[in-house]
């Protein structure tokens, strides 16, 4: 059964019982009212049924919400959010009020998959239209179920999880992000109210890529996204989020966080292709993602490697990290980041190498374009125990026009001798020379941009999995449009 | 921040009237204790705005590490230190020769006793025309506007600290070059200690102002204090007219109980040439800032360093280039050594902004680990926007190159001599932009005599 | 095909070409030769449209059409290809995935059907091993690491695959021995046909002991000072520029 329809029978359920908090909403209405409270969360908690153990610690995060201040280290410009603005809970769209056929939809966006080339079905869902039961890949989605299944392997949202895996939910729940760890974080952790639960039991290797796009039931995953994968002993799994194509979602504020577990001799490897919506050319609208993702190389030879694309949104402010505290753990982090129009993103990782002969690679490539600003930021810290820890990291910024800003802000912090610790980073524009050699073979001067500036980013496009890897060379095009001439 | 806000009443706010942060108390008390024998203490309108200055560090206190500047190095022992300053007029030590090699005609050399002009010390020769080298208690007896650009800058534009440091100016020298004057042989600015039971305060100035055209070499020599604990706050202004050469060269050596918080200020205008080194051998705490600003078109720029570290001592090199004007080249390389517990940081900027097409800029922090307990922090950034730009900064750090060391060996060399033959070679590659061959040859050898010591001191401990 | 008309052009507000005619028939090898700093270079930007090349006068027609109303990729498609004096590198950017792109470029614009990776991949190995190109250059990113003759070899490769109606030469000698000198000059013949015409731009007549040229033409000082056959090279290979400039 859809998950859609499982909350919608759990509501239902939940709105039967006489509801013990005394909270004054109604329980039957759809939405939590507007605004953060206490009572908020108890609403959402509620509404998805939770054991108590998880109501607590949503209400320890709120209340060190209220305590904490902003973030401030990135130089980043924007109205200050009005958290009371937002509601915080909502119930799955009725197809009532979704569009009915894609002629109600932005002819803006349709453009966008058709560059892509995505099918007319997929755009269907991707743009929310409201759609028939039998739609093709609910069936995909099922086989997928049940590979999955006989493989051992637990893929389901994380409400599913905290009702049908409760310890290991329990056992793992912000043993990476804590649910003080940042403002953001405590947000996402009192409110969360989707997500996806990864465990991949020991010695064994996801027999497929995971997909939040293949996973139709969880589309619409909200603002407060928040994603726990495991893999234990010897286990391997790659996980692909996001999806390629811009979503069509109103939320202006999105406080994911991510949380990755690796036992020993286990590997995860986490792509993200990010396109949210980045605001018009004036810089109006946008989505402001402030995400925070880590993961933990808990056992010895265990590897996390993260991939990002960033296209999108407003401003981006995120720094997938890795914790590498087993020996011979490693880290990886390989970025694209592009910035146009009024786009601002300041990004980067953390590796904090703890065990010994500790590795880490960051590869960062970040373009900028228009009047935007794109910011690396990064740290690298070697403890006293971590003998033979290795870090390589370059970055590289590429500026187009000389309207925008490319930033380049590396934290190295070496406490062992026997670390070696390297750090590169350039910063240079797309040549006239360049540029005028592939015009002169006959290539467009979008087409011979896009063209060089995926070159510039190939180190990144070619470790992310084949399928993502054509349409984010795509979309690289698709941000930069406008950027030249 | 830890400040305590506090409505100043005009600029005629006397310090003592404030309530002060905690930190800020020992240095306030050493300015009022000796705030009218300070140069220019007659002239009212000086006194007043270094009270300004004063005020402004009461208000702001001492740097902490929650300030993003100050992250990697942290000021507490400066805070437990109740420093005095002196009258400077202590007898000199007996190596004073030594420091200054020999005394011959074309030596021009200015002595300071705990940061105060001697002039029973100093000797100039005869300097060229168009070159004027003047203490600046003398300029300000003349001139009570010397330092009024100084002290009446935006509040905002420094930290505490370097307020007080600027309310505090002991003395300095002061360097006039007119348009295409040339002082061929370096001038010498000599900086002694006293040693006395409280700490010495010193806060000397250096404002060089070369004119269009014109030449100097300065090269600053830090001895001291080898026992006993010091704060040192210098600053520099330094100024650059259209196709002016300067170069600033600096040593700092002394003992652990020495503070040094350098702040630089430099302009340079269109079509100059500036370079700066710093080798740094000595001191318990030392942070050399150097701020420049590239205000005309085809300057080159370099700024390097050295710097050994020992024992807990702990070495802060921050650089701030800001590109604001076209076709400016300017290189950073900057190498460190640091052995037992020491601390080595490297904090640099460089900064292009939106006219400065075709800027050409790069940075270099090598720096290697010697010991299971030494510690490195880097944070080179780039803030770029311009488009036309090179721009690229490197950082490394890590142990002395193993196989190189083994090789060494193999050949029969002992592995203590091996070391320092590496070491050499590693510090000698930023030496190598030292341009004035004197000087470079200079501090090969201070390097080369601080491995030696230390080694020394090593194995006599072992 | 090619008709420049008294064609006057500056870079950087510097007059370079001060009147130049010039007329190339359908199949016609011309060669241009010239001292240094007599415009060669310049003629060869002018014709593909490179920025800061300002036409201030004359006229250029390339079959029947206006050229000095084409952008650059316009020229490219219809017909025009340089052959660089300096080609440029491409990080990251692969010479199939380069070549695809131009390749499939020119087809849209002639309305036919893209070559998808693998038909390409095939036209491509096939140009390659004709012109005595190795497979392995087609991996690598775009002129990087290649050594002086692969640029070269690399150019007329691409040539080949994008069928051009013109092919401007520009100093392609410049930089090679003798042995890769003929390998680029029998490409080049190779590709010489009735409806292909070439410009040879260079500054010593060795080159055109290997590609025979039909016209030879002097250029000096922004203009043709002279016009002739073969001989006219190597009259100027006995005197020297100095001496025919002069008598111009």
């Amino acid at each position: 059964m859809p998950a859609v329809e499982e909350t919608v029978r759990q509501v239902a359920e939940t709105a039967n019982q006489k509801y013990k908090y005394g909270f004054v909403t109604d329980i039957e209405q759809e939405r939590a009212p507007k605004g953060l409270s206490e009572d908020t969360v108890r609403f959402i908690s509620a509404k998805k049924g939770e054991p108590e153990w998880l109501l607590e610690w949503r209400l320890q995060a709120y209340r060190a919400w209220l305590e904490m201040p902003e973030p401030d280290w990135a130089p980043l410009t924007f109205k200050p959010i009005d958290y009371q603005q937002y509601h915080y809970y909502a119930a799955p769209k009725s197809d009532a009020d979704k569009p009915q056929s894609l002629d109600e939809v932005d002819p803006k966006l349709l453009e966008t998959y058709e560059k892509l080339g995505i099918p007319l079905r997929e755009q269907e869902m991707l743009a929310g239209v409201a759609v028939d039961a039998v739609f093709d890949s609910v069936s995909v989605a099922t086989t997928f179920k049940k590979t999955l299944h006989d493989a051992g392997v637990i893929f389901c949202s994380i409400s599913e999880a905290v009702r049908e895996h409760p310890d290991l939910v329990r056992k793992y729940l912000g043993s990476v992000v804590p649910y003080h760890d940042n403002k953001h974080a405590c947000l996402n952790s009192a409110v969360f109210t989707d997500g996806s639960f990864v465990y991949i039991p020991e010695g064994v290797r996801c027999p497929m890529e995971l997909s939040t796009y293949f996973r139709i039931n969880e589309l619409n995953t909200g603002q407060f996204e928040r994603t726990l994968i495991v893999a234990d002993k010897g286990a391997y799994v790659s996980y692909l989020e996001g999806c390629t194509a811009p979503m069509r979602d109103e939320n202006q504020l999105h406080a994911a966080v991510v949380e990755l577990v690796a036992h020993d001799d286990a590997e995860i490897k986490y792509s993200t292709v990010q396109n949210w919506y980045p605001g018009d050319e004036n810089g109006k609208g946008g989505i402001y993602n402030f995400v925070t993702k880590r993961g933990i190389c808990e056992g010895r030879n265990s590897k996390i490697s993260w991939t990002q694309v960033e296209t999108g949104s407003a401003i981006t402010w995120k720094y997938p990290s890795c914790i590498l505290k087993g020996d011979n753990s490693v880290g990886e982090f390989y970025s694209v980041a592009i910035t146009n129009n009024y786009q601002q993103a300041d990004t980067g990782t953390k590796m904090i190498h703890i065990g010994r002969n500790t590795k880490s690679r960051i590869i960062s490539k970040g373009i900028s374009a228009g009047k935007s600003d794109n910011t690396y930021r990064g740290l690298v810290r070697i403890l006293p125990g971590a003998d033979g820890a290795k870090n390589y990291t370059q970055c590289d910024s590429l500026l187009i026009g000389d309207q925008c800003g490319a930033h380049t802000v590396p934290y190295i912090e070496n406490r062992n001798r026997s670390a070696t610790v390297e750090h590169e980073a350039t910063t240079s524009r797309v040549s006239e020379d360049q540029l005028f050699y592939c015009r002169q073979r006959g290539i467009g001067e979008e087409e011979a941009l896009t063209l060089i500036v995926n070159g510039f980013c190939r180190e990144v496009l070619q470790v992310l999995p084949m399928e993502f890897a054509v349409e984010a060379q795509k979309l690289v095009g698709i941000s930069l449009e406008g950027s030249v001439g | 921040m830890t400040a305590v806000p506090t409505p100043l009443h005009g600029g005629d706010a006397r310090p003592d009237s404030l309530v002060l942060v905690d930190t800020a108390r020992p240095l306030m008390e050493a300015y009022r204790l000796a705030r009218d024998t300070l140069p220019g203490a007659r002239h009212p309108t000086l006194m007043q705005a270094r009270d300004r200055a004063m005020a402004r560090f009461a208000q702001a206190g001492l740097p902490s590490r929650r300030d993003e500047a100050w992250k990697y190095t942290d000021l507490k022992r400066l805070a437990k230190l109740v420093p005095r300053i002196t009258a400077g007029d202590q007898p000199p030590p007996a190596d004073l020769d030594d420091t200054l090699a020999v005394a011959d005609e074309s030596l021009h050399a200015m002595v300071f006793v705990d940061g105060r002009f001697r002039a029973d010390l100093s000797f100039l020769g005869s300097l060229p025309d168009g070159v004027t080298v003047r203490p600046l208690c003398e300029v300000l007896d003349e001139d009570a506007g010397a330092l009024a650009a100084l002290l009446n800058g935006d509040a905002a534009a420094r930290d505490g600290l370097e307020w007080a440091a600027l309310a505090l100016i002991t003395d300095g020298a002061v360097v006039d070059l007119a348009e295409s004057a040339e002082l061929e042989s370096p001038l010498r600015l000599v900086y002694l200690f006293s040693q006395r039971d409280a700490p010495v305060l010193a806060a000397p100035h250096l404002a060089v102002r070369a004119g269009a055209n014109s030449t100097v070499t300065v090269v600053e020599h830090w001895a001291g204090p080898a026992a006993g604990d010091a704060v040192i706050l210098p600053t520099q202004s330094i100024a650059l007219g259209d196709g002016a050469r300067v170069r600033l060269y600096r040593h700092q050596e002394g003992g652990d109980g020495a503070l040094h918080v350098a702040r630089g200020d430099v302009h340079v205008a269109r079509d100059t040439s500036f370079e700066t080194f710093a080798l740094t051998t000595g001191g318990g705490l030392v942070r050399n800032e150097m701020r420049v600003a590239i205000d005309g078109p085809g300057v080159d720029v370099h700024l390097g360093g050295v710097y050994l570290g020992n024992g807990d001592r702990h070495v802060d090199t921050t650089t701030l280039v800001q590109h604001a004007a076209p076709d400016g080249v300017s290189r950073q390389v900057f190498r460190g050594v640091l052995d037992d517990c020491a601390h080595g940081v490297f904090q640099g900027r460089v900064g292009v902004a939106r006219d400065a097409q075709r800027t050409d800029g790069h940075q270099l922090s090598n720096a290697l680990l010697l010991s299971p307990k030494a510690e490195m922090d880097a944070k080179p950034e780039l803030e770029i926007f311009a488009d036309d730009v090179k721009c690229s900064h490197g950082a490394t750090t890590g142990d002395i190159d193993h196989n190189a060391l083994f090789y060494l060996r193999a050949r029969g060399i002992d592995e203590a001599v091996a070391r320092g033959l590496l070491i050499e070679a590693f510090i000698g590659e930023a030496m190598a932009d030292i341009s004035d061959e004197g000087v470079a040859e200079a501090f090969a050898d201070a390097a080369r005599s601080w491995w030696h010591t230390h080694t020394q001191a090593q194995t006599a401990a072992a | 095909m090619l008709e420049i008309k008294d064609l006057h052009a500056t870079v950087d507000g510097k007059e370079i070409l001060k009147g130049l005619t010039l007329s190339v028939g359908a199949g016609e090898v011309h060669a241009i030769m010239g001292p240094n700093g007599s415009g060669k270079s310049t003629l060869s930007y002018v014709l593909s449209g490179r920025e800061g090349y300002a036409v201030t006068g004359g006229s250029v027609t390339f079959n029947g059409a206006d050229l000095m109303e084409m952008e650059p990729e316009e020229r490219a498609r219809a017909g025009i290809f340089l052959a660089f004096q300096y080609p440029v590198e491409i990080a990251g950017v692969s010479m199939t995935n380069f070549l695809q792109t131009a390749v499939n470029a020119h087809r849209r614009a002639r309305g036919e059907e893209e070559l998808d990776p693998l038909a390409f991949v095939k036209f491509a190995r096939a140009q390659a091993r004709e012109l005595g190109v190795k497979d392995d250059l087609l991996k690598r990113p775009v002129n990087m690491g290649f050594s002086g003759g692969e640029k070269k070899r690399n150019e007329i490769l691409q040539m080949a695959m994008l069928q051009p109606s013109l092919g401007i030469l520009d100093e392609t000698d410049s930089g090679l021995d003798i042995d890769a000198l003929k390998v680029v000059s029998d490409g080049v013949n190779r590709l010489r046909r009735a409806d292909r015409s070439f410009l040879v731009i260079t500054h010593y007549q060795r080159l055109l002991n290997h590609i025979v040229p039909d016209f030879v033409h002097i250029l000096a000082h922004g203009r043709i000072v002279r016009s002739g056959g073969r001989e006219l090279a190597e009259e100027l290979e006995k005197s020297g520029y100095a001496g025919l400039v002069e008598a111009a």
